[in-house]
This record gives structure tokens, C-alpha cells and sequence, in this order.
């Protein structure tokens, strides 16, 4: 894995492999990260417990991150890295099943980037994860750390 | 300034019937004053007349001896004892001739008249004036002549009008003293009746009673006047009750429907997110499958995968439509204008733009605004004309018409087609949830979208009801 990397926040196998297998489509798959719920994604944003011999200094370019997780659900997530000066300006994408408004009101509450809904339909659902893969991962300029 | 009536009026009751006694038994007294003094004046005036004559008479007698033998001197020592009584003015003995023949001189020099008067008493400038024959062996000889002044009788009017006063003094201070006394009998029930009124006004308490102080009109008031607090107070706390009761019974229905609510809304959201995510694998992996194994499936391997994407697709579709059903259900509705011919325009402008192959005759009344929430009667009358112009598709010459009409005197929003139409054998299933009246080979559709717009409808006090025959279009009238 080298410097640039995605970070996948999913615990549903069945809706990781999809991702991945879309951003692998769209040429950015190689450079993944899959953690199942939302402690272990701060744990390893923060190098700590498990992760603590990870190089805290090492970023993703952006995390999806589900909304429904075990533990930790995603806007606890969301709101402990935008409490942390290391982590306010990171990325971060909600990529979730629902479009219900208290999810969408809290999310950029909370200060995600973007928020998308998973489509049902694969044409869709890959186009969509492929091209935030492109843009957060090739394109987006993110500030120097 | 008050009328004195006015000023009475608004005395109290007491005072008013201290007055009261105070007039009627001042008029009283001063009747009978009137009369005792008359009748005194009159009876004064008789006793004094008698007694002048009564002295004329005697006087009389005794100087006719004197007058016969013409002795002057001794008529005037008859007379001269007249001194005695001080209302004696003059007095005078007469010949037979009337000429003067002997006079007395009270204190005031009035000197008798040079020939008498006529016999008999009478009143002369506020004095008595008596004139008696004088006879001697039955033969008139001479008159005497009295005069008597009647200060008298002004003197003793004096003395009884001074009487009178003190009376009257008495009584203007006995009387006021009695009638507060006894007219307490008459006061108290009222006084004690009002006090009793201005407590229910004052603090709303219907719990006190006025006392009972006899069986007359009053007692028989205030008896009247508790049975009705009474009564009052029976029906103010049956109707306490009832509003209590009321209160507990839409507490707890609030509380119901609070739950269901919130029920509802942990349903919605968890179908949300966990209902989908099955779906997705499955119409994903389908893809993964076609996409990575094409050579090694065989058409019908093909066509099964095909029609297992196709029915996930449609879960989709269904999961979608009782969720936006869900979410108009426990929407809070707001009401701001909206304008339903622009919404109409938009909508018909945005369909035609997705097919730009169809011809259909659009007719949209111009100016309908009503009141309501922007989102639910955007989408509630996007649903309606979407399905007018589904409906409309196999049509040679579609039209689709947006309006309004009157209804009895009101007003009733209008989606007319001239497409497929319906039985209206079949009209009551129309708005129900999953029900359909074509097949999905015929018209694509969930089932869900009538049902969505009644719903929208009735959470805006309106209500929707269809107008078809089959084959011959369909109109869809609702009110807002």
C-alpha cells in the first residue's frame, strides 16, 4: 500500500465486495483499506490499539463510510474525527443505504464531505462508488499535511 | 349630576329604609299636628267666646240696677274689677237709648264704639267682640258691650307647636334607631345573600350558602338562590369531570399515536437501511456473474439471472414507495401558497423532455393557487399527472387536462385523461396500497402512488375520488 489509499468503512460483506469490485473498475481499487465497524476505523485512522504500530502520519485520501455499523456508527465516527485536529479537514464520504432526512441532516451536521446513497441497481451503484473513487482519490486536492 | 331618584336608588337598603320610615312617619305626625292644632284653635276660640259671654251675661246683670236708677258711678265700680283679665280690651254698659252710658279701659285706651252693634259675639281684626241686652223684670234696659283680645290662643298654639317640635325631634331620632333595629329583619337575608354572591363572583366558589332567616318572599329567595348554587355546583363538577376525563382520554391517545409514530419511523428507517442492502447483493453479484462467467452461461442461465436482477429492481421499487408512504404520513405539513398551474406546467414540461418522441395535448387552467406543503403537493400532483400520462401512452390523439371546477360552491381540482381509463366497478380499490388495476405487462407501476396521494390529500383536510370508464380516460378530482 502506498502513500494515497482509500479507507472502505463497511461491515455488510456482500456491500464491501461490491465497492471494492467497483473501484477496482474504475483503476482506483488497488490502493484499499476495509475496516468492519466503526471503532476499528478510528483505530486504525489513529494508529492505536490493534493498529498502533501503523504510521499515524499515513492518511487516507478519503474514507466511505457506512452509516449503520456495529459499535460505533458512522456519525460517532464522523463526529470523533472532526473533533481531532489531525483529522477535521480528512475526506469523508457517507456511502450508505438510506436517504431518510435525519441521516442526511446529521451527516453534513457533522461535517461530511458528501453524502451519496448506495443504488440498488449494480450499473448505478458502481458508476457512483467508481467516480468517488476517481474524484476524492485522483482529482480532489486535499490541504498539505 | 344624579336625578335624586337616581341618588335614592343606589342607597343601601338599610338607609333606604330608614328614609322611608323617616318620610312616612314624618308626614304622620305632621297630619296629625295639622289637626290637633286646628282643632285646638277652634276649640280655644269656642271655650273663650262662652267664657266672654258667660261674663257679659253676669256683668250685665249686675249693673242693671245701676242702670236703671241711672247711678254712673256705681256701673263704673262693676266694671272696674275687669282689670283682672288682661285680655280684656274695654268693656261698656249701654242705655236703652245705645246711648254710652259706663265703659271700662284695658292697658291699651281703646275706647268702646259710641253706639253698640248688633247683639251677639263676633270676630273683629283678630279679637272677640260680644254685645248682650240687659234686662231687668223682662224688659230690655241697656246693652253691654265686651271686648277681649285672643292672643290666647296664639299663646297656646305656641306652646303645642313647641311640643310638636320636640316630638318630631324625638321621633327623627327614635325612628332611624327602631327601623335599624327591626329592619334588620328585612336586611340581613339580603345583605347576607349578597355577600354570598359577591364571594362566587369574586373567587368562583360555589360552595357557600346564604343563611336561612325566615319563611317569607326573602327566605323563600335565598332558598331559591341556594337551591340554584347548588345546582351549579352539581353541573361544574360533572363538567370538570367530563373535561378531565376528556383531557386523560386524548392524553392517552396522544401517547398512543406518539408511540405508533415513533414505531413507524424506527420501521421506516431500519427498512431503509437494512431492507436494501439484500437487494443490492443480489442484483450486484447478478452482474458480477454476467460480467466475469458470460461465456460460461447458457441463454436460459442467462435469463433467470436477468429476471432475479429485474425482481430485486422491483423490491426496490416497492421498498421505495411504502417508505415515501411512510414519510407523508408522519410529515408535518406546512401551509404557503403554492401555485398548482406552474407545478402542473413544470411536471408536463419535465415528462415531455423524457420522451420527446410522444405528441400529447397538454390544456393547464392558468392561475390555481392553493395552500399547502410545497414537497407533498408537488409530488401528489406530480403522481397523478405522471399516471395520466402513463395511461394516455397507447392513445392516438392524447390529451391531458389540468383545472379546477365548482362543486357545489366549492372549489375541486381536476387531472383529466383520455387514456386507458378503468372500470369503475373497481373504484374503491383504486387508492388502496398495492392495489392495481392493470397488470404490469399493460402499465408498469407499484401500487403505491394513489395510495401516497390520498394519504398527502387527507393530511391536508382534502380528499380524491376518479371518474372513468374503460377505454375512455379517466378523471381524478381532488380537493385540498
Amino acid at each position: 500500500m502506498g502513500n494515497k489509499f482509500i479507507l472502505v468503512v463497511e461491515d455488510n460483506p456482500d456491500d464491501e465486495e461490491l465497492t471494492v469490485h467497483a473501484l477496482r473498475q474504475a483503476k482506483v481499487g488497488n490502493d484499499l483499506k476495509v475496516v468492519r465497524d466503526g471503532k476499528e476505523a478510528l483505530d486504525f485512522i489513529f494508529a492505536q490499539g490493534p493498529y498502533a504500530d501503523r504510521d499515524p502520519e499515513l492518511l487516507p485520501s478519503v474514507v466511505l463510510l457506512d452509516l449503520k455499523l456495529p459499535k460505533l456508527d458512522g456519525i460517532e465516527v464522523l463526529k470523533a474525527l472532526r473533533a481531532n485536529e489531525k483529522t477535521r479537514t480528512l475526506p469523508v464520504v457517507v456511502l450508505t443505504s438510506s436517504k431518510e432526512q435525519r441521516d442526511v441532516v446529521a451527516s453534513y451536521q457533522f461535517g461530511t464531505n458528501s453524502y451519496v446513497r448506495k443504488p440498488i441497481a449494480f450499473g448505478e451503484f458502481s458508476s457512483a462508488v467508481g467516480q468517488l473513487g476517481l474524484y476524492w482519490f485522483l482529482l480532489n486536492e486535499g490541504p498539505q499535511r | 349630576m344624579r336625578a335624586p331618584v337616581e341618588v335614592f336608588q343606589s342607597l343601601p337598603i338599610g338607609t333606604k329604609l330608614r328614609v322611608i320610615c323617616l318620610a312616612a312617619s314624618g308626614v304622620v305626625l305632621l297630619g296629625a299636628f295639622a289637626v290637633v292644632l286646628g282643632v285646638q284653635r277652634v276649640t280655644t276660640w269656642t271655650h273663650l267666646t262662652q267664657q266672654a259671654r258667660m261674663l257679659a251675661v253676669i256683668v250685665g246683670d249686675q249693673s242693671s240696677a245701676a242702670l236703671e236708677f241711672e247711678q254712673r258711678d256705681a256701673a263704673g265700680d262693676i266694671l272696674a274689677p275687669l282689670h283682672a283679665d288682661k285680655h280684656i280690651v274695654f268693656a261698656a254698659i249701654y242705655d236703652a237709648q245705645g246711648r254710652l252710658f259706663a265703659s271700662y279701659r284695658g292697658d291699651r285706651e281703646l275706647a268702646p264704639p259710641a253706639r253698640p252693634r248688633a247683639d251677639g259675639s263676633r270676630e273683629l281684626d283678630g279679637h272677640l267682640e260680644v254685645y248682650e241686652p240687659i234686662f231687668s223684670a223682662g224688659e230690655r234696659i241697656g246693652t253691654f258691650a265686651l271686648r277681649s283680645d285672643m292672643s290666647e290662643v296664639g299663646e297656646r298654639t305656641s306652646s303645642t307647636l313647641l311640643m310638636m317640635a320636640l316630638l318630631l325631634a324625638a321621633a327623627a331620632i327614635v325612628i332611624p334607631l327602631l327601623t335599624g333595629w327591626l329592619g334588620n329583619v328585612l336586611t340581613r337575608p339580603v345583605i347576607d345573600l349578597e355577600h354570598v354572591m359577591e364571594n362566587m363572583r369574586a373567587e368562583g366558589d360555589y360552595s357557600k350558602r346564604a343563611p336561612l332567616h325566615g319563611r317569607d318572599e326573602l327566605g323563600r329567595l335565598v332558598e331559591g338562590f341556594n337551591h340554584m348554587l347548588s345546582e351549579i355546583q352539581t353541573r361544574d363538577t360533572a363538567l370538570a369531570r367530563a373535561r378531565d376525563e376528556l383531557e386523560e382520554r386524548v392524553r392517552a391517545r396522544t401517547a398512543e399515536l406518539e408511540a405508533s409514530n415513533r414505531d413507524l419511523e424506527s420501521f421506516s428507517y431500519s427498512v431503509s437501511h437494512d431492507l436494501r442492502a439484500p437487494l443490492r447483493a443480489i442484483d450486484g453479484f447478478g452482474e458480477v456473474l454476467v460480467q466475469r462467467f458470460s461465456e460460461a452461461l447458457v441463454p436460459d442461465a442467462r435469463r433467470y439471472v436477468d429476471r432475479m436482477r429485474a425482481a430485486s429492481r422491483r423490491m426496490a421499487e416497492l421498498i421505495e414507495g411504502l417508505l415515501e408512504l411512510a414519510r407523508i404520513s408522519r410529515a408535518e405539513v406546512r401551509h404557503v401558497p403554492v401555485d398548482l398551474s406552474a407545478l402542473a406546467r413544470e411536471f408536463l414540461q419535465e415528462l415531455a423532455a423524457s420522451e420527446p418522441d410522444r405528441q400529447v395535448e397538454v390544456v393547464i387552467a392558468s392561475g390555481l393557487e392553493t395552500k399547502g406543503d410545497p414537497a407533498l403537493v408537488r409530488a401528489a400532483l406530480g403522481n397523478l399527472l405522471d399516471n395520466a400520462w402513463k395511461y394516455t401512452r397507447k392513445q392516438e390523439q392524447p390529451r391531458i387536462e389540468f383545472g379546477r371546477e365548482l362543486h357545489a360552491g366549492r372549489p375541486v381540482y381536476f387531472v383529466r385523461d383520455n387514456g386507458a381509463g378503468f372500470d369503475m366497478a373497481y373504484a374503491n380499490k383504486l387508492f388502496g396500497v398495492f392495489q392495481r388495476l392493470h397488470t404490469d405487462a399493460q402499465f408498469e407501476g407499484t401500487g403505491i402512488g394513489l395510495a401516497s396521494v390520498r394519504r398527502t390529500l387527507e393530511r391536508h383536510g382534502g380528499r380524491i375520488w376518479a371518474e372513468a370508464a374503460e377505454g375512455q380516460g379517466a378523471t381524478f378530482f381532488f380537493t385540498l
